[in-house]
């Protein structure tokens, strides 16, 4: 009897705490949509890890060490960054560079919207955090979630669970988030600015070779981020290559799906009741949302720079789509722009700014990781 | 507290500045391959 009821006798208030909020990352997946493909697995995670005495972590059975499946996994994609990377091949394979290349001047907000990852650092450090860790917190800002698990693992894991639950859980906040920090720093005539659409047109060779000499680029300029940008556009150009759409088409859904389970759960190794509940994870939370405020109000100021020296106005409303929460930001702007005026079209700038905060997000996680290594 | 602050700092500079220049070389880099590779 004594065996039965221990399950139940053993548990914590902190271990019952966690299972609740894996109920609410469920919640929040499910029924609210918001990224589910991570939240339904870390939701159940958190509660599978919660369990006392369970063999889902590694623990001592009659004087042995027996290893936990989750603990196997961490260490299989987590700890050796495989998940994270493999993940990257399919988002690659998603993104058509198209836009982007049709108006490579929005690679430029790419760069201002990250602005938020590097305010947040220096805040993070106020709040006397070290600094190793201030950086894995302000990478949160990158809005890109396999980036956001790269870089803290290898300088912060101790924090891996409040980043990674921070990270995805703003990014499906985005379309809250962002009117707010656009609507705080433009007035209502700079988000009516209209754009007329000029696009250059692109080749199909130049949509080749442009990942293979982006990957080149990055492992001259910042070689530590090759990993990140060197998965990405391998995917790319199994999209653009013309001749490997199988391939292409099993990097957009079978891996990234097979992948997006297994990282979902095994994140969840980070979201025991000990390592979770603390006011580190408070701070961090708050910390992610004011890195996703400052990567949009970073892009907007940096539209409106530019708006001084222009002749053409750009929408400043651009600048905020150049995080990386593709294509959720683009939409959100698109969706502001036709609020402001109905026939203002300003999708396919906002497509290409967005796109290019991809790029610019794992070079900022490469940086960081350089300035560290 | 201070040295940890100047380190961010100077973080803020060296990862700014970098994703701006590594983001402005593909912008040209963009820029080239429009050029020698148009559209037919």
């Amino acid at each position: 009897m004594e065996t039965l009821i221990e399950g139940i006798t053993a548990i914590t208030f902190n271990q019952i705490i966690m299972m609740l909020i894996g109920g609410i990352l469920m919640y929040l997946g499910i029924k609210k949509e918001y990224e589910p493909t991570l939240l339904v697995p870390m939701g159940l995670g958190a509660i599978l890890v919660n369990f006392p005495k369970t063999g889902v972590l590694t623990q001592m059975v009659g004087g042995t060490k027996a290893e936990g499946v989750l603990d196997v996994l961490f260490k299989a994609g987590i700890t050796t960054e495989l998940f994270p990377l493999l993940i990257f091949i399919g988002i690659g394979a998603m993104i058509d560079f198209g836009p982007l290349l049709q108006n490579p001047f929005m690679l430029l907000f790419g760069a201002a919207a990250q602005f938020g990852i590097f305010f947040v650092i220096i805040v993070a450090v106020l709040f006397g955090f070290d600094i190793k860790e201030a950086a894995s917190i302000g990478i949160i800002g990158a809005a890109d979630g396999p980036t956001a698990i790269f870089v803290s693992n290898q300088l912060a894991e101790n924090l891996l669970g409040p980043i990674t639950v921070a990270a995805y859980s703003y990014m499906a906040l985005v379309p809250i988030i962002q009117p707010m920090a656009i609507k705080a720093v433009t007035t209502k005539k700079e988000r009516q600015i209209r754009m007329t659409y000029k696009a250059e047109s692109v080749s199909k060779t130049t949509k080749i070779l442009f990942p293979i000499i982006v990957t080149i680029l990055a492992g001259f300029i910042a070689p530590i981020s090759l990993p990140l940008v060197g998965f990405l556009m391998f995917g790319n150009l199994l999209r653009e290559c013309g001749v490997l759409d199988r391939l292409s088409a099993t990097a957009q859904n079978e891996l990234v799906n097979i992948v997006s389970i297994l990282l979902g759960l095994t994140i969840s190794v980070k979201l025991q009741a000990d390592q979770f509940l603390n006011l580190q994870t408070l701070m961090i939370i708050a910390f992610g949302l004011v890195a996703f405020v400052m990567d949009s109000i970073g892009g907007v100021l940096f539209a409106k720079l530019l708006n001084v020296f222009r002749k053409q106005k750009i929408n400043p409303m651009i600048g905020a789509a150049g995080i990386s929460a593709f294509p959720m930001s683009s939409r959100v702007i698109q969706k502001m722009a036709s609020d402001e005026d109905p026939k203002n079209f300003v999708l396919m700038y906002a497509v290409g700014a967005n796109v290019s905060g991809q790029i610019g997000s794992v070079i900022a996680g490469g940086l960081l990781l350089s300035f560290f290594m | 507290m201070l040295e940890n602050l100047k380190i961010a700092f100077e973080l803020m500079g060296f990862g700014m500045g970098g994703v701006f220049l590594v983001l402005f070389i593909i912008y040209l880099v963009a820029k080239l391959l429009l050029k020698l590779l148009p559209a037919k």
